[in-house]
């Protein structure tokens, strides 16, 4: 297993969305998602070592993550 | 000049403060043992192993909680709850207590309901201490929304390098959301060369 971190701004309070953040990482992901980490600072997707850190798909599901995150910010 | 002997001040202190580990040497019938070796492999020794033996502890209360979803073993933050250590003996026992609770209260049968956390240590990115579910492992339950506190021990006897060591918590889940509280809830790390 590997991972791929996004920071975040402490206090960004994406825990309280751990489900629906795990379920975009897994849309994107499928099995090779091995599940998600949400810090104080960072989210980290855990990964199969079946995906590279720069694949496409990977890339996908952070952007996703991503625009989630400034869509609550929006909201 | 007074930068200088005020940094050869503090360095004779420091000397005197702390001493390393030196491997015994071995008396030979008729020598005498000198006073360096004396003072290095008895006095010096005794120190180190009295009151000057590698220690390292980490009270974090941070202002947000960790959770995770990950099936497989992964830290819990491996900047902020990540111990390091420069140990002698190639031993390191390594405790940490803290507060969790597991979203899932209903899975399973009978009366082993809820999701699963377990819990170990990672030496140097590499070394579990635990088994396949690490040193400790909880059930939630259906209990609702009650927390855990947790206390876990682990000792490495093999693979502790006679250098600088990290040792991570790490967590894993059967699967939706475990949840470490630090919002007000302090996470402890304490390791010790033994």
């Amino acid at each position: 297993m590997h991972e791929v971190e996004i920071s975040f701004e402490e206090g960004h309070g994406l825990q309280d969305y751990h489900s629906d953040v795990d379920a975009i990482a897994r849309d994107a992901l499928g099995d090779d998602c091995y599940g998600i980490s949400v810090n104080p600072d960072s989210v980290r997707i855990h990964l199969s070592d079946d995906i590279a850190g720069d694949d496409p798909a990977v890339e996908a599901a952070i952007q996703a993550i991503e625009q989630f995150y400034l869509e609550l910010q929006g909201g | 000049m007074r930068t200088l002997w005020r940094f050869l001040t503090l360095l004779i202190f420091r000397l005197l403060l702390t001493s390393s580990w030196s491997t015994p040497n071995t008396a030979v019938s008729g020598a005498p043992i000198s006073a360096s070796d004396y003072n290095t492999y008895v006095r010096d020794d005794l120190n180190y192993l009295f009151s000057q033996r590698p220690r390292s502890s980490i009270f974090r209360e941070g202002v947000a909680n960790y959770t995770t979803s990950s099936t497989s073993f992964t830290a819990v933050d491996s900047t902020n709850l990540r111990l390091t250590m420069t140990v002698a003996s190639g031993r390191i026992r390594v405790e940490a207590t803290f507060t969790v609770r597991h979203s899932d209260t209903s899975s399973g049968s009978g009366s082993d309901l809820g999701g699963t956390i377990s819990f170990d240590f990672l030496l140097n990115g590499t070394t579990r201490c635990g088994s396949t579910n690490g040193v400790h492992r909880i059930q939630q339950g259906n209990n609702g929304t009650q927390q855990r506190t947790v206390s876990i021990v682990g000792e490495f006897t093999t693979g502790v390098v006679n250098g600088s060591n990290t040792i991570d918590l790490v967590w894993l889940t059967s699967g939706a959301t475990a949840t470490m509280f630090n919002s007000g809830y302090p996470i402890t790390m304490r390791g010790n060369e033994f």
